[in-house]
């Protein structure tokens, strides 16, 4: 029959876990819904920085007390991997182009506003001719 | 004044205190004899934590009275 070995104990005297344990442990901080939970407590004031990672891992902001006494904040954003999609250039021309249908359509509608402000144009100078001949008469 | 600057010197050795901005600075200041840096110090503080210098003065002096 073999010893029984607790695992706590080996887990206890294994050097290289404190070692990894003690760099958990100093990383000051926590998770916040918003940036305005963070309290002037939540950050040491023995120099090291805290980190609070929002919720919605939007945003990551370090912040830490200066040599000065004052409190020093980095945002840290988050860089979104997708590309944007780059059409090359003959489809951007089919689908933008003088064949395409959406410039059919803006021509159709700036003919109807040049006719609209013709008519406009128009109406003005008869106005204006009608004003005239009552002047004069 | 002999005793206080081997105080002082200890306190600079503290590898504690040397990892330390805040505190380096302040005995710095100290030993340079820029009471205005302490004290622009002191109001960034206390500015950072809602609070004045001369509030925490009297929440000191209440104490001892």
């Amino acid at each position: 029959m073999q010893p029984y070995i607790n695992p706590a104990y080996f887990m206890y005297n294994n050097p290289y876990i404190h070692q990894n344990q003690s760099v958990q442990a100093a990383l000051n901080g926590r998770v916040v819904p918003t940036i305005d939970h963070i309290t002037v407590n939540d950050i040491p004031m023995d120099g090291n920085i805290a980190v609070f990672p929002l919720q919605d891992l939007s945003e990551i902001v370090v912040k830490n007390w200066d040599a000065t006494g004052k409190i020093t904040t980095r945002h840290f954003k988050e860089v979104l991997e997708i590309q944007p999609t780059i059409l090359p250039s003959e489809d951007i021309k089919i689908e933008y182009g003088a064949n395409g249908e959406l410039a059919e359509v803006f021509s159709k509608r700036f003919d109807e506003l040049t006719a609209k402000i013709d008519k406009l144009e128009e109406t003005f100078s008869k106005t204006r001719k009608v004003k005239k001949e009552i002047e004069t008469e | 004044m002999k005793q206080l600057n081997t105080v002082l010197q200890a306190i600079l050795n503290n590898p504690q205190i040397q990892n330390n901005p805040i505190a380096m600075n302040a005995l710095q200041m100290y030993r340079a004899g820029d009471s205005q840096g302490l004290q622009k110090m002191a109001e960034n503080i206390c500015k950072e934590r809602g609070t004045t210098t001369n509030e925490i003065k009297n929440a000191i002096m209440q104490r001892f009275s």
